[in-house]
């Protein structure tokens, strides 16, 4: 057992999630130790998260004020060319318009999306065949796109999203979370070339598809509307295929779900995922949009259903972060009626399901829907939860539970 | 099959031109580009820092510094391929050690041995934990720290990591094992392997 195959065993199983078969038992004792201490490790992740969010105002405010007095001390002869351009304020130029270089700093979040702007709108038809393949009525959604329009106020307030489903409506409600760079922003700051990341409900009439916004975080990104890719079933598997998630749906019963995956030459695959993977890509450290799986099947899954296999590990997203969204993970500690106290790495969290929740069994749960919905057999279960957060209560209103296996005490 | 995106991290010919803008526009002090620096890079910066300190107050304070100090040498940053995220945790790395260095002429060096402030969000339950934690990290050479930091709190690549270290990657691979090891003893207080590979 040399050092350094028990690096390299270490570093697959960081990458793909599990030990490689090959591994002997001592060495798989030995790995299995310091992957228990990664886990630990990025624990405290979360810790940095919760105290760089709450630093980063303050210092910001101090590097913007750092920055200004430099500036003030250098003599405008010496200011280099590139600096110069249209005139704004110094908080515009500093903060704000970040259109030069959008596009590389977001393009992990917004992926495709920002880059292959060409065509403007799609026909109406194009839209209704494009989203019925990953979009129906009632399902709940992640998907990204950039905003095109905005109308109404407050509760009222509407956006058209050009997606890779065409245009669609975004609804903005009381329960709708907006967040800009992970703090809160009021609706009405939405605007015109915005890219972000939504996650709601589907709603759709004869002409229109809706989503009911639960969260929608603004991703920096391009202000160029998106193209309309192909859009094509997957039912054989090419080898080694792999990509990059650009929209996420759950049907309304939680049994099946869809993803639509870019694999990178324009060409987006319509993909039926598994119950194992939905779990995996509904963890709580980000939206599945943006992330990079490769795909496969399992043997004796039924036939067109694919598993999804995260690149990097969840929780460990590429260079730039994927958008968040309001999501806890943990266990179920126990229940009041339709309240469920869950244990989470970040603390304890209420979670409220309702008649709308999407309840997603994974494969090693041994519940049912039912079950969940109406007995306490689900306490002790590993769960991940994804909704929005209601600011009077503080609780998680759940939009899709993945009930995993039952845990040991 | 690759995906057409840029990112400034992205090692495609895109992605390196994009990255190599922001660099020029930096070293220019072009305030637009370091409000993009920023934004990008404080939350690793302060990753980087934070466990190497008393608490989020001093890495707040740190991780300011190094912005600060990076955007008065910005004329000095040799764009070469080389990542402006590495310049700047190099920044961070100089002003931890100057930082400890001073504490210790003042006679602090045993409370920032013993002193683990955590502003845990967390529930209590959960401070013993974080407080082990950090506890743990702290008994890691500077390097291992560096490799924790990077690989699990920044969620860097291997690849990435031996560039930030400027390190080869089996050697960051090795690092990455000896840390956890030695994050595991400290945390676990039980044996592991000790044949000397550790």
């Amino acid at each position: 057992m040399s050092t350094n195959r028990i690096d390299q065993l270490l570093e697959d199983a960081l990458a793909t999630g599990v030990l490689p078969v090959s591994a002997s038992p001592a060495e798989r004792a030995e790995v299995e130790l310091l992957l228990a201490t990664v886990g630990s490790a990025r624990v405290l992740s979360a810790t940095v998260d919760a105290e760089s969010q709450q630093a980063m105002p303050t210092a910001r405010a101090r590097f913007q004020r750092h920055v200004a007095s430099e500036t003030a001390a250098v003599a405008p002869a010496t200011r280099s060319p590139i600096a110069a351009g249209p005139q704004r304020g110094f908080l515009g130029r500093m903060f704000v318009a970040h259109r030069a270089l959008a596009v590389a700093s977001s393009a992990a979040a917004v992926g495709i999306v920002a880059l292959v702007a060409v065509v403007a709108l799609q026909s109406l038809d194009g839209v209704q065949t494009a989203s019925a393949q990953v979009l129906n009525e009632n399902d709940y959604a992640q998907l990204q796109g950039v905003i095109t329009a905005t109308s109404g106020e407050g509760a009222a307030r509407t956006a058209t999203l050009s997606s890779d489903f065409g245009d669609l409506q975004i609804a903005l409600g009381d329960l709708s979370s907006v967040t800009n760079a992970d703090q809160p922003v009021d609706a009405s700051t939405l605007k015109t070339g915005d890219a972000v990341t939504v996650a709601g409900t589907v709603a759709k009439n004869d002409k229109t598809t809706t989503i009911a916004a639960r969260t929608l975080e603004v991703v920096k990104g391009s202000d160029k509307p998106v193209a309309k890719p192909k859009l094509t079933p997957l039912r054989d598997l090419p080898p080694g295929f792999e990509g990059r998630i650009t929209a996420l749906a759950v049907a309304k019963d939680g049994k099946s779900a869809r993803a639509l995956i870019n694999g990178g030459s324009g060409e987006q695959f319509v993909v039926i995922i598994d119950a194992k993977s939905l779990g995996s890509l509904l963890d709580d450290s980000g939206a599945a949009v943006g992330r990079r799986v490769r795909v496969t099947q399992e043997p004796g899954s039924a036939r067109g259903e694919f598993s999804l296999v995260s690149v990097v590990p969840p929780g460990q997203p590429t260079a730039l972060s994927r958008p968040r969204l309001a999501g806890v993970a943990g266990v179920v500690l126990g229940r009041q009626g339709n309240v469920f106290r869950v244990q989470t790495d970040r603390g304890p969290a209420q979670v409220v399901l309702t008649a709308e929740t999407r309840i997603a069994i994974g494969p090693e749960a041994g519940l049912t829907v039912e079950r969940v919905r109406g007995s306490n057999s689900v306490v002790g279960h590993a769960v991940i939860i994804q909704g929005g957060v209601d600011r009077a209560t503080g609780r998680l209103t759940a939009d899709v539970i993945w009930v995993g296996a039952k845990l040991d005490k | 099959m690759s995906d057409t995106e840029v990112e400034i991290d992205d090692p495609t010919a895109a992605g390196r031109l994009a990255a190599e803008d922001l660099a020029k526009r930096a070293g220019a002090r072009d305030p637009e580009a370091w409000g993009t620096l920023f934004d990008l890079h404080y939350r690793g910066v302060f990753a980087f820092v934070r466990f190497r300190l008393r608490g989020a107050d001093e890495a707040e304070d740190i991780a300011s510094q190094v912005f600060e100090i990076a955007y008065s040498r910005a004329d000095r940053f040799d764009y070469r391929g080389v990542p402006i995220e590495g310049w700047l945790i190099g920044i961070a790395r100089n002003v931890v050690r100057d930082h400890i260095k001073k504490l210790g002429r003042r006679g602090y060096t045993a409370e920032l041995d013993e002193t683990v402030e955590l502003s845990e969000p967390a529930a209590s339950d959960n401070i013993d934990l974080h407080h082990d934690l950090a506890a743990a990290m702290r008994t890691l050479t500077e390097d291992q720290h560096e490799v924790v930091s990077h690989r699990f709190l920044r969620d860097r690549s291997v690849a990435e990591t031996a560039l930030l270290m400027n390190r080869s990657e089996d050697a960051v691979k090795n690092l990455q094992r000896r840390a956890l090891a030695a994050m595991h003893r400290a945390l676990a207080s039980v044996d592991y392997p000790q044949d000397g590979r550790t």
